[in-house]
């Protein structure tokens, strides 16, 4: 079944330039009908620029855009955005401020008669919760009703793809996880493809089905959210995505790699020569607390966190973050006993 | 949009700050009080008014309305086409472009109608030549209404500019591409969502536009077409006719008020929402960079750069005698020491009541001074100079500078 549905989105060796700087570098990735995808990296990663050529305002210098199986951009074409088939939600929402709640939503429906219009309009009023403030203008809209209203207009035309910029960078810290989910719940509930461009890596965890991680204008890995944060690709995403230490180790024979922490189970990310000296990656959840464990490390800092406290933990000269639950108090200088849980694979990196 | 407002000790006015905004006020108000109490005199005005009104009084009300329709109109396509054209599209020098557009500004209006005269008339320089290299037999009569109101559209067209691209920045662009995502043609798209949240922008520019040009007076009177403001002097200093000068003053002064109030920004429901859209699209061809430069400088060119080159060279050109270089020195520093003291005064007032609406934004004493004193844009010079001249008058103190600062 999968293989027979076109892809909703699907970028191939893209080049993009602009006054003379390269911004997007061979760039390809594929997202499935129905996926949420999000597109993660740091702020000037070329993320945002990405978004802008899939939806047609930036013109690309090479490769293609397919959207649902019809190329929408290549170096001979260039689709005008009203004509993608796509919805898009903007960062700061671009709602129209002269037009009510009803009048933003209805805003993309012009080729469907007046009776539809409103029926469609409704069903969207309703869906997002937001009948009670139809007649409402923009200006007295929190940012969260902002942001449904934003959703509902993009939706309305049923898009082929729907894009979104930062969509949580206004709004409250405490709102965003929530709303993560219910957008996840939503999108899923309509079988709708999204490609979603976001900063944080837990949104990105929570939200997406795929994930790619956006390096200086290519994208270096796009992978599953497990894969992401537990197999990743390098050192920058590595580092990006979550705490981790690089603890300096050696491959040896038959799934084993030793370090200063003893024997590991477990077979190395990528190949290398028996006996090469590698690094692994530690992250603060391969940890766990055991007090009969003979491992022992020392705390040299702590930072409670609510559910989870973050530990550093020196072993001798080494130091490695490390998780536990809140409800084991240690202090600083206390020795505490440790066990390695690393699933089968370890993350290695050659040194 | 979010208002931070900081927290002090007090949170209301002390009492001399009270009293100060209220004298600041006071002085405001003096003249135009003045005004209205000369306005009540009608003893020697009814035989006057018959006369005005049998002859050209008519004529000078149609000439303001028609002149500040026409160029409101004017400014209005030429300052949201071009506020649209730099904020939109990159082209060669738009950026340079975006901040030339201003200068027109700091040309006054008859400077230019003085050079147009000049030049163009039908004794113009312009004519002289081309009839005597026998390519012209007739030439057209150009000072007229419908040029002093192009004139006036070039020239005042920098504040829709302004006014229209900050707009367009803020939100107009994001909601263009917005509705563009959303199925729009480009044409589309400007005209049912960038332009609808500039509107009120353009009407604000478009306001500025009308308020100059009712109070114009220079420009209208080299073209020799009656308005209202040449009625007012021509009550004051052919008829000697002060009490005329005031009633004219006053229905001046109404009209602009009413301009005021009829496109007063708080009758619209919408409201500035924080928006920004860093990203300014390319021209898809190269043909279409050159033909968007080609009209912002054609527009520069007509409206800033050679008026401006067209003074200077006539400046140059002439032979200027010493006594006239020393009197051009004096009226110079006369301008210059005129200007510096009024940007003095105004900065420092406008500076005490934006401190002061700072600090108490509850408080009604400074609230109801600025709204008060920023009326005194609205009000034309013609107005306002018989306003002063009135007070002074019944002070008898005769000091002409200072009356004319405060005009400023």
């Amino acid at each position: 079944m999968p293989n027979k549905m076109p892809l909703a989105l699907s970028i191939q060796h893209m080049l993009l330039m602009r006054e003379q700087q390269l911004i997007l570098d061979a760039l390809t990735l594929q997202l499935a009908a129905g996926e949420i995808g999000c597109l993660l990296g740091p702020s000037g990663c070329g993320k945002t620029t990405l978004l802008r050529a899939i939806a047609g305002f930036d013109s690309i210098n090479q490769g293609c855009i397919h959207i649902a199986g019809t190329c929408v951009a290549s170096i001979e074409q260039h689709q005008a955005p009203e004509k993608r088939g796509i919805g898009m939600v903007f960062q700061d929402y671009a709602l129209f401020p002269h037009l009510s709640v009803t009048d933003n939503i209805a805003f993309g429906l012009h080729r469907h008669s007046l009776v539809e219009k409103q029926n469609i309009t409704a069903t969207w009023l309703d869906k997002l919760a937001l009948t009670a403030l139809a007649e409402r203008f923009p200006h007295q809209l929190s940012g969260g009703q902002q942001q449904r209203v934003a959703l509902a207009r993009a939706l309305a035309p049923q898009p082929q793809l729907l894009l979104m910029d930062e969509p949580f960078a206004n709004l409250d810290a405490a709102l965003r996880e929530s709303l993560s989910l219910a957008l996840r719940d939503l999108l899923k509930s309509l079988g709708a493809s999204a490609l979603i461009v976001t900063h944080d890596p837990t949104e990105a965890f929570t939200l997406a089905d795929k994930i790619g991680v956006m390096h200086e204008g290519s994208i270096v890995q796009w992978d599953t959210p497990y894969n992401i944060y537990h197999q990743p690709a390098n050192r920058f995403v590595a580092n990006f995505v979550g705490l981790g230490s690089f603890v300096p180790a050696t491959q040896q024979a038959q799934g084993k790699i030793t370090s200063l922490f003893g024997v590991l189970d477990g077979q190395a990310t990528g190949a290398y020569a028996p006996n090469a000296s590698i690094e692994i990656l530690i992250r603060p959840d391969d940890i766990q607390f055991d007090p009969h464990s003979p491992l022992k490390a020392r705390v040299n800092y702590r930072a409670f966190r609510g559910p989870d406290t973050l530990y550093r933990l020196c072993f001798g000269e080494q130091q490695i973050s490390a998780l536990f639950p809140s409800h084991i108090q240690l202090a600083i200088g206390d020795e505490v006993g440790v066990r390695f849980e690393t699933g089968g694979h370890v993350v290695a990196f050659s040194s | 949009m979010i208002k931070q407002q900081p927290t002090f000790m007090h949170n209301r006015p002390l009492f001399w700050q009270h009293f100060g905004l209220f004298l600041l006020a006071l002085l405001f108000l003096l003249p135009f009080g003045m005004l209205f109490w000369q306005a009540t005199d009608f003893s020697t005005s009814i035989a006057h008014w018959q006369h005005l009104s049998e002859t050209w009084l008519m004529e000078a009300i149609v000439n303001s309305l028609l002149l500040t329709l026409l160029s409101a109109t004017g400014a209005v396509l030429l300052g949201t086409s071009l506020a649209w054209l730099v904020v939109s599209y990159r082209f060669p020098g738009s950026k340079v472009l975006a901040w030339l557009l201003i200068l027109p500004l700091a040309l006054p209006p008859y400077v230019v109608a003085m050079l147009l005269t000049w030049w163009a008339d039908s004794s113009g320089t312009l004519h002289l030549w081309l009839r005597d290299m026998g390519w012209v037999e007739h030439w057209i009569e150009i000072r007229n209404l419908p040029v002093l109101a192009g004139l006036f559209s070039c020239l005042f067209m920098p504040y829709v500019f302004l006014l229209a691209r900050a707009s367009f920045q803020r939100q107009g662009l994001q909601a263009f591409e917005a509705a563009r995502v959303l199925g729009l043609s480009p044409y589309q798209a400007f005209m049912r969502a960038a332009m609808p949240t500039a509107r009120p922008a353009i009407v604000a520019g478009a306001t500025l536009v009308m308020m100059e040009t009712l109070a114009d007076y220079g420009a209208s009177s080299l073209f020799a077409v009656p308005t209202l403001t040449q009625a007012i002097y021509r009550s004051w200093f052919n008829l000697g006719d002060w009490a005329l000068a005031a009633q004219l003053s006053v229905a001046l002064m109404s009209s602009v008020l009413l301009l005021l109030w009829l496109f007063s920004p708080h009758k619209s429901h919408q409201q500035i929402q924080r928006i920004s859209s860093n990203y300014a699209k390319k021209p898809k061809q190269r043909r279409d960079a050159w033909l968007m430069s080609s009209i912002g400088w054609l527009v520069f060119l007509l409206a800033f750069a050679l008026p401006v080159s067209l003074l200077l060279w006539q400046s140059f050109a002439a032979d200027v005698p010493t006594w006239t270089a020393n009197r051009l020195g004096t009226w110079f520093g006369n301008s210059l020491l005129l200007a510096g003291i009024s940007a003095s005064f105004a900065m420092t007032i406008a500076l005490l009541l934006s401190w002061q609406s700072y600090r108490y934004p509850e408080a009604f004493t400074p609230r109801f001074a600025t709204q008060l004193l920023s009326l005194g844009y609205g009000v034309p010079g013609t107005a306002l100079a018989v306003a002063i001249l009135l007070t002074w008058q019944q002070f008898a103190l005769a000091a002409g500078v200072a009356a004319l600062l405060f005009a400023y």
